[in-house]
C-alpha cells in the first residue's frame, strides 16, 4: 500500500498543498517520501527516505517550485525503502515522473526489454518501468497516447499519476485494483489514493473506476473508460460530507475491527510472500545449535507459538524470552547461536538491544517484521516480512496472525528439512496453511455476533482468567493481552495447570473464566481444571474444537474446526481478539486510541 | 444524496402497543421513534428526506414537527413492497438513495459508516450489524466485505451472524426489481447477484422495534450514553424526593414527596409521580402519564398517559398510551430458565441473571384493581390476557 497525489493549480507553489496531502495519506505507507513537480517545462523531483516530516527537514519537499506536481508515500514492496527506491521515478530524459500505487507482476520482463532498448534503470522498483515505457513512447507518440499505450502494456494493479514536461500543464493518471479519486476544486483540481488528501480543499469528488484513465489541468478534466470512450465526467461528481479522520476507516467503525477483517487477506498476502529468504532463513535454522527467539508483547505470544510448535513438530528446542529481558540470555549465546527477533515495526528497541547484545557474541540473527527496512531488518543477517500491510489499531491483530503463519511456515519447513516430518506429511501440512485464510474468513463471520453479545457482559466485569495448555497457552496469553490493552478489564492468563496453585482463590461468582484448549492430547487434563472453576461458581467460557468433549462441561464455547493443531493458534485467537473489541466498545471506549499505549514502543 | 424513511404498515407484531395506535408514534425518552431516524439522517447531512406513513396522524406528526423539511408519502397498500412502490415517483430517477427503516434505533454514527462506505465504493450498500440470534430479522451472507446473499426471517440455521440494520444505499432501479419480482427480498438479492453490494459493518449498539419488549431494549441502547442529568428548572420536585444517578425530567413534571428516582430514567413533561412511588433504572415515564402513590417501576415503558394506579408493581412492562393499571396491581416477569421467546431484552438480576418479561397492555386498555398478572402476558383493548409463552 502506498499513497499517491497530484495537484494542478493556477497558483504558483503547490508543494505544501501535496505535503500536507501526503501526511493525510500517511496511514497508507510511511517509510520514504517524495515529490515531482514541472517548473518551467522541467521536472524537479524531491524524494528521500524516512517519514514526511524527517525528508521536509532533509530536502525542503515544501519548497518545491511549480504549480503542477505530484507526491507519494511509500510502504516499500519492491525494493528496500531507500532515497532511490522512493517515488516519483523519472525515464532516462528527466522529462517523465511517475508515482504509483500498487503492484506491477509483469515488470521484470518489461524491464529486461526496455533494458536491451538502451535503458538504464536506477532503482529497485516495479514503478520505474512506466517512465521508462512512456519515454519509449513519446518517441512516437503525443503525452497522452505514449501514457495510454504505456498503461496498456502494465499487468497488475495500479493507481497512477504521471508528469510529463512536454504538456506541462497536465496530470494523466489511470487506475486498476488501486484506490483513486478525482477532487473537483477551483482553478485547482486533485487526483489523490483517498479522498483526505485533497479534503481541505474540495468536498465534490469523482471515483475512478477501474481501467479507467485521463488527465487533469488546472481548469480541466479528461476522463475515459477501458475502450478508450470519453466520460462525462460531470455525472460522476459527489459532494461528500466526512471528516477526513473518519474516511480512512473504509466503512468500519474502527481500524481495529477493520484490521481484524483483513486478516483473510493479509495471511492470504503473507503465504504468497513466502520467498527465497524464508528457504534461507530454514537454512539458517538448520545450520545453528542454539535458537533462540525474542520480542516483545503480542510478537512475543506469536514467538511462543513457534517455540512450542518447533517443540512439537521437529522435537527441536527453541529458546523463547522476552527482549527486555535479553541481558539474562545473551550470555549463553555464541557463534553457533540463531536468534530470531520478531517485531512487527522492526524498530522495538528492546528487540533490537537484544539483537545487538546477540549479534555482539557472534550469534546470527533473522528479524521477522511487517516493515520492508526498518532497523531490525536491517541490523539482521537476514530478514523475512509479514505482509499484513499498514495497522493503524494500537492493539496488534492482523500483525499476530501474519507472524503465526510465517513462523509457522519455517517450522513447517524446517521439519521437513530436518527429516522430523516426511514430504507427504510436509505437503498436507502446506495444504492446510493454504486454507487457513479461507477458514479465517468463516470464523471471523461466526463469531462475531457471539464476540458482540459476550462483549456487553463483560462490559461489567473487573477481572477474568484466561487458561491454557500447550500452545493454547500463548493464545491465552494473547487473548488477555488484547483484553487488558483496549478494554481495560483486568484479565490474567495461567498454565491451566497452574491456576489452582494460587489463582483459583480470587474465583467468586460469575468470574469469567476462558479456557482455550487446542490441542486434543491436553483435552481430558483441561476436565478438571474447568470442573473445580465450575464448582466455585466461575462462569466458563471456552475455545475448542469441535465435538470437543469439553462442550458439555462449558457456560459458553466457541468451536474450530478440526484441523491440524499447529494451525489452530491462528484461528482460535480471533474469537478472542473480537471479545475484546466488543467489549471495550460496549464500555464505551476507543479501541484504537488505548490509554497510555503508543503503536510502536521505542523507549527502553 | 436523497432518502426514504419507511414508517408505513401496521406493526403487526408490536401488538398489543400497536392496537389501533400507529408505531411510528411510539414514545421513546421522549420522542416518536419514527423521528430517531429523521433526526440521525439530518445529523449527516441529509435534507431531502421523504416519510413513507400510512396513517394521518403520523403525516400531521411529521408536518407539525418538521414542516417543509421532511415530505410524508402515502403509503398504497400494507406490504413492505408496496410502501417501496409508493415512492417509485419520486425516487426512481435517482442513481443512489438511501432508504432506512423508520423503526430503528441505533446511534447517528451507523447511517455516518453507511454513507461514508458508499462515497467510498460508489456501489450499493447495505448495513449490517452482527446478532447472535436472526430468526426474525433479514440475514446477510458476507464474504469479502460484501454481500453475498440476503435472506428474510431464515427458518434453517444460515452460516452467517450478520443481520441487516435497516439502512441501505440502493441505486434508482431497485423500484422497477421490486416492480417485476414483488419482493423486496428477490430485489435486493438481484442487485447482490451482480457482485457489487458493500457491507457497511455497524459494531455498536442497534436495537429493530418490532415486538413491544424491544421497547425496553431500546430503552438501554437509549440510556447508555446518558452519563449526567438534565432536569428541568421548570419540574416540581418535592424537596423530600431522592434522586440519584443520570436521569431526564421534562418541564412541569411534578414528583411527589418521597419519591425515589434511580437513573437512568426518563421523567416527561406534566407526568406524575406520587407520593412515595419509586421509579427505578431503565423507566421512561412519558409525557402526561400518571403513576400512583408508593408504586415500584422498573424497565417499564409508560406511554403518554398512562395511568399506573397506587401499590402497583410495574416491572419489564410496557403500558400503551392511555392504557390503565388500576390500583395494587402486581406485574410477575421472572419467566422459566429454559423458556424460548425472540428478542428478549438484556437479562436481569443482580447475582444470577434471569430472563423477565412483564406485562404489555394496549393504548386505553384497563387491568382490574388487584389483578396479578404475568410474567409475558400480553393485554388488548378490551382486557383481554394473552400469554405469551402459550403463542
Amino acid at each position: 500500500m502506498c499513497g499517491i497525489i497530484g495537484v494542478a493549480s493556477l497558483r504558483y507553489n503547490v508543494a505544501s498543498i501535496i505535503k500536507s496531502g501526503l501526511e493525510k495519506l500517511e496511514y497508507r505507507g510511511y517509510d520514504s517520501v517524495g515529490i515531482a513537480s514541472i517548473a518551467s517545462n522541467t521536472i524537479l523531483i524531491k524524494k528521500g527516505k524516512g517519514k514526511i516530516h524527517e525528508v521536509e527537514t532533509r530536502y525542503g519537499l515544501s519548497r518545491v517550485p511549480g504549480s503542477i506536481a505530484v507526491g507519494h508515500t511509500r510502504w516499500a514492496t519492491h525494493g528496500a525503502p531507500s532515497d532511490v527506491n522512493a517515488h516519483p521515478h523519472a525515464d532516462c530524459t528527466g522529462r517523465v515522473a511517475v508515482v504509483h500505487n500498487g503492484i506491477i507482476e509483469n515488470y521484470l520482463e518489461l524491464k529486461e526489454k526496455l533494458t536491451n532498448l538502451g535503458h538504464v534503470f536506477k532503482s529497485e522498483t516495479d514503478t520505474e518501468v512506466l517512465a521508462h515505457l512512456i519515454e519509449e513512447f513519446l518517441k512516437e507518440l503525443k503525452p497522452f497516447e505514449a501514457f495510454r499505450k504505456a498503461i496498456s502494456m502494465i499487468r497488475g494493479s495500479y493507481a497512477f499519476a504521471v508528469l510529463i514536461s512536454n504538456e506541462p500543464e497536465k496530470i494523466f493518471f489511470a487506475r486498476k485494483d488501486s484506490p483513486l479519486v478525482i477532487g473537483v476544486g477551483e482553478g485547482m483540481n486533485f487526483i489523490a489514493s483517498d479522498i483526505p488528501a485533497f479534503l481541505e480543499h474540495t468536498r465534490r469528488v469523482i471515483v475512478v473506476h477501474d481501467g479507467e484513465l485521463g488527465y487533469i489541468t488546472p481548469v480541466e478534466i479528461y476522463l475515459e473508460n477501458s475502450k478508450g470512450e470519453r466520460i462525462n465526467y460531470l455525472e460522476r461528481i459527489i459532494v461528500v460530507d466526512w471528516t477526513p479522520d473518519m474516511a480512512r476507516k473504509e466503512g468500519y467503525p474502527h481500524f481495529m475491527i477493520k484490521e481484524i477483517h483483513e486478516q483473510p487477506r493479509a495471511i492470504r498476502d503473507t503465504i504468497r510472500g513466502i520467498d527465497e529468504n524464508y528457504e534461507k532463513a530454514v537454512e539458517l535454522m538448520l545450520d545453528s545449535e542454539k535458537i533462540f527467539v525474542t520480542a516483545a508483547g503480542t510478537s512475543y505470544h506469536a514467538s511462543l507459538v513457534f517455540s512450542l510448535i518447533m517443540s512439537k513438530l521437529a522435537g527441536k528446542l527453541v529458546i523463547p524470552f522476552i527482549s527486555s529481558e535479553y541481558l539474562s540470555y545473551a550470555n549463553s549465546a555464541d557463534e553457533n547461536s540463531l536468534l530470531i527477533a520478531v517485531s512487527q515495526s522492526g524498530e522495538t528497541i528492546d528487540t533490537l538491544m537484544a539483537l545487538r547484545e546477540f549479534k555482539k557474541r557472534g550469534a546470527r540473527i533473522i528479524a521477522l517484521s511487517n516493515i520492508i527496512g526498518s532497523a531490525i531488518p536491517r541490523e539482521s543477517t537476514l530478514a523475512i516480512y509479514t505482509r499484513a500491510g499498514p495497522e493503524i489499531g494500537v492493539a496488534a491483530t492482523k500483525t499476530f496472525t501474519t507472524q503465526v503463519t510465517a513462523l509457522t511456515w519455517l517450522a513447517i519447513n524446517f521439519s521437513e528439512k530436518r527429516g522430523a516430518i516426511n514430504q507427504i506429511e510436509a505437503k498436507s501440512l502446506y495444504k492446510v496453511l493454504r486454507d487457513i485464510p479461507e477458514k479465517t474468513e468463516r470464523i471471523i463471520s461466526m463469531y462475531e455476533a457471539w464476540a458482540r453479545s459476550l462483549g456487553r457482559d463483560f462490559a461489567n466485569k473487573n477481572n477474568a482468567y484466561y487458561l491454557g495448555r500447550g500452545i493454547s497457552l500463548p493464545i491465552a496469553m494473547e487473548g488477555a493481552l488484547k483484553m487488558k490493552e483496549i478494554a481495560y478489564i483486568h484479565a490474567e492468563a495461567y498454565p491451566a495447570g497452574e491456576s489452582k496453585h494460587g489463582p483459583i482463590a480470587l474465583i467468586e461468582e460469575n468470574f469469567p473464566v476462558i479456557f482455550v484448549s487446542i490441542e486434543d492430547r491436553l483435552e481430558r487434563r483441561l476436565l478438571g481444571n474447568i470442573e473445580e472453576m465450575k464448582a466455585r461458581g466461575a462462569y466458563t467460557i471456552g475455545v475448542v474444537p469441535e465435538n470437543s468433549i469439553l462442550i458439555s462441561k462449558l457456560d459458553n464455547y466457541v468451536a474450530m474446526p478440526r484441523i491440524s493443531e499447529i494451525f489452530l493458534p491462528i484461528l482460535s485467537i480471533i474469537p478472542l481478539q473480537l471479545l475484546a473489541y466488543y467489549t471495550a466498545v460496549s464500555r464505551g471506549y476507543d479501541p484504537d486510541k488505548p490509554r497510555n499505549l503508543a503503536k510502536t514502543v521505542t523507549v527502553e | 444524496m436523497k432518502a426514504l424513511v419507511l414508517a408505513g404498515g401496521p406493526g403487526r407484531r408490536l401488538f398489543p402497543i400497536s392496537e389501533e395506535f400507529p408505531k411510528p408514534l411510539v414514545r421513546i425518552a421522549g420522542k416518536p421513534l419514527v423521528d430517531y431516524v429523521i433526526d440521525s439522517l439530518r445529523a449527516i447531512g441529509i435534507h431531502s428526506i421523504s416519510v413513507i406513513v400510512s396513517n394521518r396522524e403520523v403525516a400531521e406528526h411529521i408536518i407539525s414537527s418538521y414542516g417543509v423539511e421532511v415530505d410524508v408519502i402515502e403509503q398504497r397498500g400494507d406490504s413492505i413492497e408496496d410502501a417501496i412502490l409508493s415512492a417509485k415517483n419520486v425516487f426512481e430517477h435517482e442513481k443512489y438513495f438511501l432508504m432506512a427503516y423508520g423503526d430503528i434505533i441505533a446511534p447517528i454514527e451507523m447511517y455516518r459508516i453507511l454513507l461514508e462506505t458508499y462515497n467510498a465504493s460508489r456501489l450499493p450498500v447495505f448495513s449490517v450489524v452482527p446478532l447472535e440470534e436472526q430468526e426474525t430479522y433479514g440475514v446477510a451472507v458476507i464474504r469479502d466485505g460484501k454481500i453475498h446473499k440476503i435472506y428474510e426471517k431464515p427458518l434453517e440455521k444460515v452460516e452467517s451472524v450478520y443481520v441487516l440494520a435497516g439502512a441501505y444505499i440502493l441505486p434508482g432501479e431497485v423500484f422497477e426489481l421490486v416492480d417485476k419480482q414483488n419482493s423486496l427480498t428477490e430485489a435486493l438479492n438481484t442487485l447482490v447477484s451482480a457482485g457489487t453490494v458493500r457491507a457497511s459493518l455497524w459494531t455498536g449498539d442497534w436495537v429493530d422495534i418490532g415486538y413491544p419488549w424491544d421497547i425496553i431494549s431500546a430503552i438501554y441502547v437509549i440510556f447508555s450514553n446518558l452519563k449526567t442529568s438534565n432536569i428541568s428548572t421548570k419540574a416540581k420536585i418535592s424537596p423530600e424526593a431522592v434522586i440519584e444517578g443520570p436521569v431526564i425530567i421534562e418541564e412541569n413534571a411534578f414528583i411527589d414527596h418521597y419519591a425515589v428516582i434511580k437513573g437512568p430514567a426518563y421523567i416527561g413533561r406534566e407526568a406524575f409521580i406520587g407520593k412515595g412511588a419509586f421509579i427505578r433504572e431503565y423507566s421512561c415515564v412519558e409525557e402526561k402519564a400518571i403513576v400512583g402513590a408508593f408504586c415500584e417501576i422498573k424497565r417499564t415503558s409508560l406511554q403518554p398517559e398512562a395511568t399506573v394506579g397506587s401499590y402497583t408493581l410495574v416491572t419489564d412492562s410496557v403500558l400503551g398510551s392511555g392504557a390503565v393499571l388500576e390500583a395494587r396491581v402486581t406485574i410477575l416477569n421472572k419467566l422459566p430458565e429454559d423458556v424460548k421467546i425472540a428478542r428478549l431484552p438484556p437479562l436481569q438480576g443482580i447475582l444470577r441473571r434471569y430472563k423477565k418479561l412483564g406485562a404489555y397492555v394496549a393504548p386505553s386498555s384497563r387491568v382490574r384493581a388487584g389483578s396479578v398478572i404475568g410474567p409475558a402476558i400480553l393485554v388488548d383493548r378490551q382486557g383481554q390476557l394473552y400469554d405469551i409463552l402459550q403463542k
